[in-house]
């Protein structure tokens, strides 16, 4: 039967016995392989992760806060473009007219039967005015482009024939008795 | 008194080291390596019986300690682990070169030559040269089950574990390793 003193009798023996170490040429072996392992690829990428990281954190910021402030002033639309000339509150009144030409088309496409019921009877009644065709006539904005193109000709006389007509056909699209 | 003890008290501790030298601190491995190499080494040394293949199982055991840093976690004390993935080489080792496994032939550097006259050696030399032998003459698995216990500072629990075997089993081995040893080193006071 072994007791803790035997062990300890054994071990003391053992500590005076075991006293070797390891070949210095061994050591430099493995702490070379530790250092060429440690040092290669996972090594390499973690290294550069988080400088990446950082880069690509700051280059989308910069990108967002260019879109924000230098870039947030875009062109003016189609619209805006027509007619540079006005004055502003003719253009303003100019541009809500479209917008109600553009609306009544809408509700128009909605209700084909009621629009194309409309053109017919309205060129009855107005004395065929030849300045817009047929085509020009389909829709309000169309037709309104047509008698700003007469007015810019200084077709007066027909853009506001034609002006009449238009809104003896499309009631609903406002337009201005002022234009 | 464990080899082993005065290691356990180092900040930062080992499984620390490790964690550093896996995000590519080598300083660390190089703190953990000089921690363990000689305990790992006369553990290995004295369990194969031969210098050479001491030093090849032991740097096969590094090198996969250092290719296991990606996928190493904590979980248990490092020294364990050390002393499994060594275990498990020698193992391996014994099993490519059946001529160990039949053998344990001693290291004459170890094992001083028995033809030294008598007269020439000290009563403590001569017990250190009987507990070396009688250490050599251990079967394998009580030998290494004390120089676990010696050069590692492992538990029996932690001896178990290592070598896949239960506690008990564990615990008898070692008994007898030191049983054997102790009867060595006492053997001239018996013949006396």
């Amino acid at each position: 039967m072994t007791t803790h003193k035997d062990q300890e009798r054994v071990s003391a023996a053992y500590r005076d016995l075991a006293k070797e170490s390891t070949p210095p040429a061994l050591d430099r072996r493995i702490l070379d392989a530790a250092s060429r392992e440690g040092r290669s690829r996972y090594g390499i990428v973690r290294t550069w992760m988080r400088p990446v990281a950082w880069a690509a954190t700051i280059g989308l910021s910069l990108a967002i806060l260019l879109e924000i402030t230098v870039f947030s002033d875009a062109p003016p639309s189609h619209e805006q473009q027509t007619a540079p000339g006005a004055p502003p509150a003719e253009r303003a009144r100019r541009d809500a007219d479209v917008m109600r030409a553009k609306e009544a088309d809408a509700m128009r496409q909605s209700a084909p039967q009621r629009a194309s019921a409309a053109a017919p009877d309205s060129g009855s009644d107005v004395a065929a005015p030849a300045a817009c065709d047929q085509e020009a006539r389909m829709t309000a904005a169309s037709w309104l482009a047509c008698i700003e193109a007469l007015r810019d000709q200084e077709r007066d006389e027909e853009a506001a024939a034609e002006l009449a007509a238009l809104r003896d056909a499309f009631p609903d699209a406002g337009i201005s008795p002022a234009r | 008194m464990l080899a082993y003890a005065p290691c356990m008290d180092h900040t930062p501790d080992d499984s620390a080291l490790m964690l550093r030298y896996r995000e590519g601190d080598v300083g660390a491995f190089e703190a953990l390596y000089k921690r363990h190499k000689d305990p790992l080494y006369r553990y290995l040394l004295r369990l194969s019986g031969h210098a050479q293949t001491a030093e090849d199982v032991f740097q096969e055991s590094w090198g996969k300690i250092i290719r296991a840093r990606q996928t190493y976690r904590p979980t248990a004390k490092f020294t364990t682990f050390l002393y499994r993935v060594a275990h498990n080489c020698f193992i391996d080792h014994l099993r490519r070169n059946k001529r160990h496994a039949e053998s344990s032939p001693l290291d004459p550097e170890l094992h001083p030559d028995p033809g030294e006259p008598p007269e020439t050696t000290t009563e403590r030399t001569l017990a250190r040269e009987r507990l070396e032998l009688a250490l050599a003459d251990l079967p394998v698995e009580q030998r290494d089950a004390f120089l676990l216990h010696e050069e590692g500072g492992l538990t029996v629990d932690q001896i178990a574990a290592i070598t896949d075997c239960n506690r008990e089993t564990a615990k008898s081995r070692l008994r007898y390793a030191v049983r054997k040893l102790r009867a060595a080193i006492d053997e001239p006071r018996a013949r006396s």
